[in-house]
C-alpha cells in the first residue's frame, strides 16, 4: 500500500518525499478564481483564505512540475468541490488543461457534472473519484465506470466490509482504491457536509450543542441517562510528545492496516493540507514505520501489539477510523 | 537577503502578479517584498500586487512602480528576486495585511472559536449559550406564529401540489392508525401549525422514508401496508431512499423487485426519492414503473444558518443561486438517467430552479450527514465522535436530539443536522419567486 499525503505548499514537496510518501494531493487556486467566487463558491474542500492549503501561482505548479520530474513522486491534483456553476465548468477545465500541460494527469473530483464537463470535451485525464462524492458501494462504482475512473477513495464511514465486497466485484479491472488512515476523522460525511469551512467561522460540528430531550416527560433509554450520570471526565492516557505532537490524535487508522491490505486497499490517504509540516513529516514516518511492521508480521494481533508498542509509546489517541467490533 | 518581514504569507491575503502572470510571495514586509519565479527573468514589466481587504471581501489591486531589485539568486529550481520599495500605498497595504493576519493568528490563539468569529465578523458569541430545553419548546417557539400575511394566499397555494413528509417510524404507525384526514389534522396541529393556511389546503400527496438515515426507512411489511393505504386513500406517494450502504444492496435489489411488481399489478407509477448513485444503476432497467427524483443529498448546495456572519455574505449572495443543476447539459444526462424531477429545500436564500419539475422541501433543510450516526454514538459512547456503523437501531432519536445555540435556528436529528428557514411559511411573495421559477409542489418536513 503506497501513502497519499496532502501537500500544502510546495515548499514541503521534498522533505515529505524523503520521510516516504509515495504520492501527494494539492489544491491549485489560483488567485483569480478566488477574486471572482472565492467568497462563495471555493475550488476545493479547502476554503480558508488565511492557511497555505493550497498552491496559488500558476508559476508554482511549474516549480513543482520540476520537482516532480526530479523526485518521480507524482502529485494529484484536487477539484473536489461538491457542486460548480455552469459558468466555472470551463473555467475549472482550463485549470485542469493548464496543469496537464505541465505534466498533472490525474485529478481527484467529486462533482459528477464536473466529470461529465470533461468528458463530454475530450479532456482525457485521470480522474480519481474522491471521497466526497457520495456513498460507494457496487452499483455506484458501476455507474461511474463509464467516465473511466481509474481510483476510487473510499469515504471516512466506508466499513471494510463495503471495501471489500467493492473490490471484489471490480477484480481484474486494474482499478485503484484509497482509504482514509490519518487525521481529521470528521464527525459528518464529506460528500453530505455542506455546511461552511471559512476562516471566520468554526466547522460546524465545532458550533456547542447540548444533547436534550424531545419532550420533557418521555424516559425510555434510561441506559442513556445512567451513562450521562455516571460520565466523569476521563483521565486520557495520551500524552504529547514534548512538541506537541500525537499521532493520528484526530482519527487513525493504523491498527487497521493489515485489514486494510487484506480487503484490497492499495492507497492509503494522509490528510492534513495546512498542518505544521514537522507534523505531517512526522505522520508520513509513523504511518512508513507501521507499514514496514506489516511487512513482518503474519498475523493481526502480533502487528497491532507492535504498533501499539513502537508507534504509540505516550498512548494512542483512541480516535479510530476503523473500529473493531 | 532578508528583509526581517513576514514569510509565506498565504496568497489568498496577498498575491503578486509579475508582467501580468501570478507568482509566490516568499517574504514581505513594509521595506519590500521577494517572490520566486520559473525563469530567470529578462524584464520585469510590471508588479502587482493584490491585498485581501477582509471586511469588504474584496481584494485592493496596487501597481507598483516605485521599486527597486534588490537582489536576484538561483535555487535549485527556481530564481528568487528581492525588491525594495518605498512607494507610500505600498507601505499601507502591506502594513494593513501583515497587522490583520497577525491578528487572526492572535485570536485563533487566544480564544474559542466563536471569540475569533465575534471579532471578525461580529458573530454574538454569547448567544451560542443560550439553548432550548427540549425540542417541542423549540418547534413551538419556531412554528407556531408562523402565518402568512396576505388574503391572496389561496391563489397562490392552489397553484402548487401540497405533500407532507412524514420520516420516522412513529409518523408511519400514526399514519396507518388514522383516517387519513386525521392524520393531516393532527400532523399540523402536533407541530403547532393548525391555525397556518396551510393547513386548509389539500394534501395531495405522502413523502415516505427519510433521506438521510438509512435505520429510518419503513420495513418492509409496513411499508407496503402504506402503500395499500394510500391506494385506497387515492394519495400520491413518492417514496424517499437514502444512500444505499453496500451491505444493504441486496436487500434493496429485492425491495425495489417487490415495489415494481406492485406498480405493475396496480398499474401504478410510483415517484422514487434517489440519495445514491448506485441506486440510480439499479433502476435503470425499471422506467415503466418507476420515476426518479434527485434528492437532497443529490442536489448539491451550500447551506449554514450561519451564511448571514460570513464575510462577503450580502455582497455575493447571488452566486449561490445555481448548483450543478443549473447546467443544461447535466440535466440531460440525469433525463436519461430517468430523473425527471428535483428536489430543493428553502435554505435560506434565492436559488435558481431550471427543472421541468421541481419540489421544495420546508422549513427545515439537511447541512451536514453521517452515515454513522451521530446521535448513536453520543448515548453510547458519550461521544459524538466515536461512531460506528448502526446495525440495530434502538431508535435513540424518539428521545434524544442535539440542541443548538436558539440564535442558529438548527437541530441535530439522529445522523444529520438541519437548519430551519422559515421563509416559505410566512412570506407569499417567496412562494410567488419559485412559482415563477417553476417549482411545482410544496413538501412540508416537520
Amino acid at each position: 500500500m503506497k501513502i497519499v499525503s496532502g501537500l500544502g505548499s510546495i515548499d514541503e514537496y521534498i522533505r515529505l518525499v524523503e520521510a516516504g510518501a509515495d504520492e501527494f494531493f494539492c489544491g491549485y487556486v489560483p488567485l483569480e478564481w478566488v477574486e471572482t467566487y472565492g467568497v462563495m463558491s471555493p475550488l476545493n474542500r479547502r476554503e480558508v483564505l488565511y492557511y497555505n492549503v493550497q498552491i496559488g501561482a500558476y508559476s508554482d505548479m511549474v516549480i513543482l512540475s520540476r520537482m516532480v520530474e526530479r523526485y518521480k513522486v507524482p502529485v494529484k491534483i484536487t477539484f473536489n468541490s461538491l457542486f460548480y456553476t455552469p459558468e466555472q465548468y470551463p473555467v475549472v477545465a482550463f485549470y485542469i488543461k493548464q496543469c496537464m500541460e505541465l505534466g498533472f494527469d490525474t485529478f481527484i473530483i467529486a462533482d459528477i457534472a464536473l466529470i461529465l464537463y470533461l468528458r463530454e470535451h475530450q479532456i482525457h485525464c485521470k480522474i480519481h473519484l474522491s471521497g466526497e462524492t457520495a456513498e460507494v458501494n457496487r452499483p455506484m462504482m458501476e455507474f461511474f465506470h463509464s467516465f473511466d475512473i481509474t481510483r476510487y477513495i473510499f469515504h471516512r464511514k466506508n466499513t471494510l466490509e463495503d471495501m471489500k465486497s467493492c473490490i471484489n466485484e471490480n477484480a481484474g479491472k486494474n482499478l485503484e482504491y484509497e482509504a482514509f488512515v490519518l487525521n481529521e476523522m470528521c464527525h459528518f460525511t464529506g460528500g453530505f457536509c455542506n455546511s461552511l469551512h471559512c476562516d471566520e467561522l468554526t466547522h460546524m460540528c465545532k458550533v456547542p450543542y447540548q444533547m436534550t430531550r424531545f419532550r420533557k416527560n418521555r424516559r425510555h433509554f434510561s441506559e442513556v441517562e445512567k451513562r450521562f450520570q455516571a460520565k466523569e471526565e476521563e483521565a486520557s492516557d495520551m500524552e504529547e510528545e514534548e512538541n506537541g505532537y500525537v499521532t493520528g490524535q484526530t482519527g487513525c487508522g493504523l491498527c487497521a492496516l493489515m485489514r486494510l491490505k487484506n480487503v484490497g486497499i492499495t492507497h492509503l490517504k494522509l490528510v492534513g493540507r495546512g498542518n505544521y509540516v514537522d507534523f505531517m513529516e512526522y505522520d508520513i514516518r509513523q504511518l512508513k514505520m507501521a507499514l514496514t511492521i506489516l511487512k513482518e508480521c503474519d498475523q493481526e494481533v502480533e502487528f497491532q501489539n507492535r504498533v501499539q508498542q513502537e508507534l504509540f509509546q505516550h498512548g494512542c489517541s483512541k480516535n479510530c477510523y476503523y473500529p473493531l467490533k | 537577503m532578508k528583509l526581517y518581514g513576514v514569510e509565506m504569507l498565504p496568497t489568498s491575503l496577498v498575491a503578486c502578479f509579475i508582467n501580468k502572470r501570478e507568482v509566490r510571495i516568499l517574504e514581505i514586509s513594509e521595506k519590500g517584498f521577494s517572490f520566486r519565479v520559473p525563469e530567470r527573468l529578462e524584464l520585469i514589466q510590471s508588479i502587482q500586487l493584490h491585498y485581501l481587504v477582509f471586511q469588504e471581501s474584496r481584494y485592493e489591486k496596487l501597481l507598483i512602480s516605485d521599486y527597486q531589485i534588490l537582489e536576484e539568486m538561483q535555487e535549485e529550481f527556481y530564481y528568487v528576486y528581492t525588491i525594495g520599495c518605498k512607494q507610500e500605498d505600498y507601505q499601507r497595504y502591506t502594513s494593513m495585511i501583515i497587522r490583520d493576519y497577525s491578528e487572526y493568528v492572535r485570536l485563533k490563539l487566544s480564544g474559542d472559536d466563536a471569540y475569533c468569529s465575534q471579532a471578525k465578523v461580529d458573530y454574538p458569541a454569547e448567544e451560542d449559550l443560550k439553548f432550548y430545553g427540549t425540542y417541542l419548546e423549540q418547534e413551538k417557539d419556531w412554528l407556531s406564529k408562523t402565518g402568512y400575511q396576505d388574503e391572496t394566499i389561496k391563489d397562490v397555494l392552489d397553484k402548487f401540489e401540497l405533500a407532507i413528509s412524514i420520516d420516522h417510524p412513529s409518523a408511519y404507525e400514526q399514519y396507518l392508525n388514522m383516517s387519513l384526514n386525521d392524520f393531516i389534522v393532527e400532523y399540523f396541529k402536533s407541530h403547532h401549525m393548525e391555525s397556518h393556511e396551510l393547513a386548509k389546503k389539500q394534501v395531495n400527496r405522502i413523502y415516505v422514508g427519510n433521506e438521510f438515515c438509512h435505520n429510518l426507512f419503513p420495513e418492509k411489511v409496513q411499508l407496503m401496508r402504506m402503500l395499500e393505504k394510500t391506494k385506497k386513500e387515492n394519495l400520491n406517494v413518492t417514496l424517499a431512499f437514502t444512500y444505499m450502504r453496500d451491505e444493504m444492496l441486496e436487500q434493496t435489489q429485492v425491495l425495489l423487485k417487490e415495489l415494481y411488481d406492485w406498480c405493475k399489478k396496480n398499474e401504478i407509477v410510483l415517484e422514487l426519492v434517489v440519495n445514491d448513485w448506485g441506486m440510480v444503476q439499479l433502476l435503470e432497467n425499471m422506467q415503466k414503473y418507476f420515476t426518479l427524483c434527485l434528492g437532497i443529498l443529490l442536489n448539491k448546495r451550500r447551506k449554514d444558518p450561519r451564511y448571514p456572519y460570513k464575510s462577503g455574505y450580502q455582497e455575493h449572495v447571488k452566486q449561490l443561486a445555481q448548483n450543478s443543476l443549473s447546467s443544461v447539459e447535466y440535466r440531460k444526462f440525469l433525463e436519461k438517467w430517468n430523473i425527471k424531477r428535483y428536489e430543493f429545500e428553502s435554505c435560506g436564500y434565492l436559488m435558481e430552479v431550471s427543472g421541468a419539475h421541481n419540489s421544495i422541501h420546508f422549513p427545515f433543510y439537511q447541512t451536514n450527514t453521517s452515515q454513522y450516526c451521530t446521535l448513536y454514538a453520543k448515548c453510547t459512547t458519550m461521544d459524538r465522535g466515536k461512531q460506528q456503523l448502526v446495525t440495530k437501531c434502538p431508535r435513540y432519536c424518539e428521545e434524544f436530539i442535539f440542541a443548538y445555540p436558539k440564535h442558529l435556528k438548527m437541530v441535530g436529528r439522529y445522523n444529520s443536522l438541519f437548519g430551519f428557514d422559515d421563509t416559505l411559511l410566512n412570506r407569499l411573495e417567496m412562494l410567488q419567486y419559485y412559482l415563477e421559477q417553476g417549482m411545482d409542489r410544496l413538501v412540508l418536513n416537520l
